[in-house]
């Protein structure tokens, strides 16, 4: 999937050359989001591609898809490329049809995914971040992106968005470099070969613990109905049944955990046991 | 009115069933699965003697089954709302 920025609306617009999204507004704006999507490869038979048209003073957003505007926010002062980042994500996981998705980190080893799944706050990226340092490869951040009927977990790649907590709990962060910045939050790319479908090896449920670090098994069952508690296809009300079906497809052939620790981050080598 | 919509998933001894209308969704742990799969027109009595559970225990986990509209009793014989498998 590419990105292509275009003028504000009215102005002479840009031709988009294999792009799902496309852009069009204030450079200050756009130009950051360019370098957050410019990463992502969705396949392009996935998706019908969005319209992103911005206001010229930055302070209001469309979202258009076939000619349709489908959603319009206010932008706020502070984190217009973050929030506009979030809006975006939402419109392309919700117009993946053929996948399902849930909020969650993911990284793979040698080809076997590993999906992080957690409320915000949870420690989603700091963990992904100390897997990473470990040799893991990026797949995703944010999004867990799956395809039932193939069995594997899609990369989709957005920087890291690391806070300043996130980084006290990741500790360094891997190989790579800060493509954005905005109001405290750095938007990190971490380096590595593009990544690469990872069959769902292992999906892990990051609770808060308040003393000490446990990693325990919890049945599939138990997952499917944990999948739901997250921001998921689950909460699109017209794929209910998609993602029941596509979520039990996906956990039928992964070995399941919950990971309750107060610093998440630091049981890497606990969340390692999961790969033997 | 047609019935409620559902699917169901197994894994391995469990069973999650999902009720399309609302989104709303069941685990059935081991000893549940295994009741609501016994209710094929069976009464109380024979799917306790069938599951060799204590009768009152299956008499339990009949009314929750029921109560949450996964079985209804015909007469005196249990049998399992239509669910779609996936």
């Amino acid at each position: 999937m590419g990105v292509v920025t275009q003028q504000p609306r009215g102005a002479e617009r840009l031709p988009c050359v294999g792009g799902l999204v496309r852009l069009a507004g204030p450079p200050q704006i756009t130009s950051v989001l360019v370098e957050l999507l410019s990463q992502l490869r969705i396949p392009p038979d996935a998706h019908p591609g969005i319209d992103v048209v911005l206001s010229p003073d930055g302070r209001m957003a469309d979202g258009v898809v076939d000619g349709r505007v489908v959603w319009s926010i206010a932008l706020p002062n502070k984190t217009p490329a973050a929030t506009l980042l979030g809006q975006v994500v939402g419109s392309l996981t919700t117009l993946l049809t053929r996948l399902v998705f849930v909020h969650a980190g993911v990284v793979s080893f040698h080809g076997r995914g590993m999906v992080l799944v957690g409320a915000s706050g949870s420690g989603k990226t700091s963990t992904v971040a100390a897997l990473l340092r470990g040799g893991a490869a990026y797949l995703s951040d944010e999004v867990a992106l799956l395809d039932p009927a193939a069995g594997v977990v899609m990369p989709f790649v957005l920087p890291l968005a690391v806070k300043p907590w996130t980084r006290r709990a990741a500790g360094a962060l891997p190989q790579g470099r800060t493509v954005a910045m905005e109001n405290g939050v750095e938007f990190w790319l971490p380096e590595g070969p593009p990544a690469r479908p990872a069959s769902v090896e292992t999906v892990v449920l990051l609770r808060p613990g308040a003393f000490g670090s446990r990693l325990s098994p919890i049945s599939q069952a138990s997952m499917l109905l944990a999948l739901a508690e997250h921001a998921s296809t689950f909460k699109q009300q017209h794929r209910v049944a998609d993602a029941f079906a596509g979520f039990a497809a996906i956990l039928r052939n992964a070995r399941c955990a919950v990971l309750e620790s107060p610093r998440p981050a630091r049981q890497s080598d606990l969340l390692a046991t999961l790969r033997s | 009115m047609a019935p409620n919509r559902s699917l169901a998933a197994a894994f391995e001894d469990e069973i999650v069933i999902l009720k399309v209308d609302d989104g709303s969704l069941l685990r059935l742990d081991s000893w549940a699965s295994r009741i609501w799969r016994s209710c094929e027109g069976s009464t109380t009595e024979a799917i306790a003697s069938s599951a060799r559970g204590p009768a009152e225990r299956v008499s339990e986990t009949l009314q929750a089954l029921s109560d949450a509209g996964l079985v209804r009793q015909i007469d005196a014989a249990w049998v399992r709302n239509p669910v779609e498998w996936v």
